[in-house]
């Protein structure tokens, strides 16, 4: 076990910290698309993504990084919130906890030494990220093969079937793009 | 289903009684590694975890929901799932606050969370998974 780091206390703000730099260094910076929350990703038209929800303390242990992993198509995401105006959220999203390549060194202990535990973290992250689809030629064939990363694709529908329904729609659709 | 397990047997809401490999471990950890092995049965049951530690306002107080899922039985319907360790059961405050977030709903309160909105209203039933020690350590 290593020794905790005495020049960097285990505070949200220090996790926040490392995980954007660990992350930035992968290639994956924080970036405001389509109005959504910032999220790392890339500067592409369609870019896989990391949106971190506040890190969040876990009793007696150290804290938690979670959030959602998916793709944001920008052109079909600014079509939707034209068309329907309410766009709060990606269309392709899945939340960490669902897998288990990030769940498990999700936990940052107390016991550990931060930048470590953050940057194991990141990398998984960026593993993950690097095998979604990064264009539109891609995400088209990651729907007609339905897989994104290991999972069906309707495993990314979130609170939303329709919607991502909407998005095979838009990709099969010639005159979109 | 019943898989073979040291230490923990997990109940679900489903009726469904299943077991967890484990190590011996301190009451202060219970409830976080019940955590880990619900979310991990959740995906057993065909649900996607949609946000963990949801903080949800109702008139009788804040509700922390240790899970939002949704999929399995439940199809697109919207499912609390509270853990709970052992013989640990909900307190009187807490099935009052799940009632009412069943029947009228409650507002999200937590900010920046990937698939809900602060403020948005939610609703939805709420499903006990209990994990259970059968032996081992405490």
């Amino acid at each position: 076990m290593t020794a905790p780091s005495e020049a960097r206390p285990h505070t949200k703000r220090a996790i926040e910290q490392s995980l954007a730099l660990g992350l930035e260094q992968l290639g994956w910076t924080r970036h405001k698309l389509c109005g959504f929350h910032p999220v790392y990703a890339k500067s592409l038209a369609v870019t896989p993504y990391f949106w971190c929800e506040p890190i969040r303390s876990v009793r007696a242990r150290g804290h938690v990084i979670e959030g959602a992993v998916g793709v944001i198509h920008q052109a079909f995401e600014s079509e939707w919130e034209r068309t329907h105006g309410d766009n709060s959220r990606p269309t392709i999203i899945l939340h960490t906890a669902n897998i288990s390549e990030l769940s498990e060194p999700s936990v940052i202990l107390d016991s550990g030494d931060l930048d470590d535990q953050v940057r194991a973290f990141c990398q998984r992250v960026s593993l993950m990220l690097a095998s979604l689809p990064q264009s539109d030629a891609q995400l088209r064939e990651s729907f007609a093969l339905n897989v994104l990363y290991r999972f069906p694709v309707a495993k990314f529908a979130g609170r939303d079937p329709d919607k991502l329904q909407a998005l095979r729609e838009f990709l099969q659709s010639p005159t979109k793009h | 289903m019943v898989t073979p397990f040291f230490g923990r047997t997990l109940y679900n809401a489903l009726d469904t009684a299943v077991e967890v490999q484990t190590k011996r471990t301190k009451w202060a950890d219970l409830g976080d590694r019940g955590e880990a092995y619900v979310a991990a049965y959740l995906e057993q049951d065909g649900f996607e975890i949609l946000g963990r530690q949801i903080w949800v306002r109702t008139s009788a107080g804040i509700r922390i929901t240790d899970f939002i899922v949704t999929g399995g039985a439940f199809g697109t319907q919207l499912v609390g799932v509270e853990v709970k360790v052992n013989t640990s059961v909900r307190t009187p405050g807490q099935i009052a606050k799940d009632e009412l977030i069943q029947t009228s709903g409650g507002t999200i309160a937590n900010w920046s969370r990937a698939n809900f909105t602060h403020g948005e209203t939610v609703q939805y039933p709420t499903l006990i998974y209990q994990v259970i020690q059968t032996g081992g350590g405490r």
